[in-house]
């Protein structure tokens, strides 16, 4: 395995040469990022076995998705994939901890955002992996591996386990930055890619488990196992597929990296002045925000498809939910709607301290075509809308109110009832989805 | 996000109580009319009913209250408590419960 090699300048490193250079690409590996974020986030449990747990598809069960190197060193066997319900008899001081997804996303854009300072070009990959395309940069020599991690290190977050790798063309770097021990990158030459490739493991490529599954039981173990194999053989045995990872063994690494662009967070959010616990205030503020959501001018036209809800508890944990709505809604009525049937039975169970909704997939195209005559109800619902418009612009605050049970057995009053802006179009929502 | 679409309603507001050696409120003086005169106090004339309350013992800041239905010298009738963690008084004019209230699976609409 090549060493990590000191400063050397590169010789077609000039203005004119730049287009004729290897395109170099930097990769770095965040082998457990979502743990980081979090011992980061709960310092107090840095010594206790931590694992992360949550659902890889939305009907599955709870699995552990991160072990933590102390949570590893029990020896209990809690791996990734384990069931979440076995990680307490297994490890009965391990401290499970909701897998945040927002959270980490939200971490990861910012990481993203701040690496613009090195690179202009930058490919995510997952959680797990950021690309830099390193050719061309007049600031920074990318066969000087030890300049380029300097220059990388003040832009990522401290604390956090990463590895650098630097090669031509994305795949060799992927694999050099698994092959990078922690503080110290690992260049390889273009001269030394096959070598380098030849005796790592096959479960580095890019593909499923299934045609990892596959390789193994051909026997393929190793990069160097699989080059060596006819393309065309490799072709006929796993297809086209297959034939993308005899390149990518053999060090033909060409594939250009997705310019990473950030898209527009359309996300409304509403901190709660006291936990919040009843289903009246939960759909009250879950309304306003789909209005406040609908009403945002950068939103895309067209429908709204996905939505992914967010709150944070009182017990300190957080609740996330994604909806794909059944079609695209152009109202936020209707989408409100659906939403409170969908969230039957999946509603945060506890105190809301804060509760946001993002927009993550819209269809430009709707699927049903809008009524062409609105009936009697809906024209007086729409005057009605437009009067308490009218005032609230007028007022510069909410005019009409209506009052609603919170907590009907609540001894307190002021915590039985609450006035709760009134809005004809949600009230319409409430009783079509009755 | 707009503050003002769920408002409180029926909060307490802070009163001035003189009590008797039971701990009963006597006089009652509502609020402070302006600026470093409070308004005077009224007698209160009959005390109705009385009836302690302690709720969110499970939060950090829990809530044990004694309620007083009071009527004052002038005739009105008066919901007063006082914060029995606090010492301070306040006064909660509520509607009383109506039938069909109690049913907490319907939230109101409107």
């Amino acid at each position: 395995m090549p060493t990590p090699r000191q400063s050397r300048r590169n010789p077609l490193h000039s203005p004119t040469a730049a287009c004729f250079a290897p395109r170099w690409v930097g990769c770095v590996w965040f082998p457990q990022l979502p743990l980081d974020l979090e011992l980061q986030r709960h310092p107090e449990l840095r010594d206790r076995p931590v694992v992360l747990v949550g659902r890889l598809a939305e009907k599955g069960i709870e699995r552990v998705l991160g072990v933590s190197a102390v949570a590893a060193a029990t020896g209990t066997g809690i791996a990734v994939g384990t069931p979440a319900h076995a990680v307490a008899s297994c490890c009965p001081g391990a401290a499970a901890l909701p897998y945040d997804t927002p959270y980490y996303g939200k971490a990861f854009e910012a990481l993203l955002l701040r690496l613009e300072a090195v690179t202009p070009l930058r490919e995510p990959d997952g959680f797990e992996a950021i690309y830099l395309d390193l050719a061309g940069l007049p600031h920074l020599d990318p066969e000087d591996p030890w300049q380029v991690q300097e220059a990388l290190q003040p832009h990522l977050p401290p604390g956090t386990d990463w590895r650098l790798g630097i090669a031509t063309g994305r795949f060799t770097s992927w694999c050099a930055a698994h092959m990078a021990k922690p503080g110290v990158p690992l260049f390889v030459p273009e001269a030394e890619k096959a070598a380098f490739l030849d005796g790592l493991p096959t479960f580095l490529l890019p593909t499923d488990a299934r045609t990892l599954d596959q390789l193994h039981l051909l026997g393929l173990r190793t990069l160097g196992h699989l080059a060596r194999l006819p393309r065309q053989a490799v072709l006929a045995q796993l297809g086209w597929p297959g034939e993308r990872l005899h390149r990518l063994a053999s060090g033909e690494d060409h594939e250009p990296l997705q310019p990473y662009a950030p898209k527009p967070v359309i996300r409304e959010t509403f901190q709660f002045s006291e936990p919040v616990e009843t289903v009246a205030e939960f759909e009250a503020m879950l309304g306003a925000l789909l209005r406040q959501l609908w009403d945002r001018p950068d939103r895309e036209r067209g429908g709204v498809r996905q939505l992914l809800l967010h709150a944070r508890l009182e017990e300190g944990g957080t609740w996330s939910h994604t909806v794909t709505l059944r079609r695209a809604h152009e109202q936020w009525v209707g989408a409100f709607a659906e939403l409170r049937r969908r969230l039957e039975g999946v509603r945060p169970a506890g105190g809301l301290l804060e509760l946001s909704v993002e927009v993550t997939s819209v269809a430009r195209v709707l699927d049903c075509q809008p009524a062409l005559i609105e009936t009697e109800t809906e024209y007086r619902e729409a005057l009605l809308g437009h009067a308490i418009e009218h005032l609230r612009a007028r007022l510069h605050r909410t005019a009409v109110y209506r009052l609603a049970h919170i907590r009907p057995r609540s001894p307190l009053p002021e915590q039985r009832w609450k006035l709760i802006a009134y809005d004809p179009f949600m009230s319409r929502a409430r009783s079509r989805s009755r | 996000m707009e503050a003002d679409r769920v408002r409180p309603v029926y909060e307490p507001r802070p009163v001035q109580v003189a009590v008797d050696r039971h701990g009963a409120p006597r006089r009652v003086a509502f609020g402070v009319r302006s600026p470093g005169r409070a308004s005077p106090a009224v007698p209160v004339a009959r005390i109705n009913d009385r009836w302690r309350v302690d709720d969110l013992w499970w939060r950090e800041t829990p809530v044990s209250r004694m309620y007083w239905l009071v009527e004052l010298a002038d005739g009105r009738l008066e919901i007063l408590f006082q914060d029995l963690l606090t010492g301070h008084w306040f006064r909660q004019p509520y509607p009383p419960p109506e039938d069909g209230d109690d049913d907490p699976d319907e939230p109101a609409d409107g």
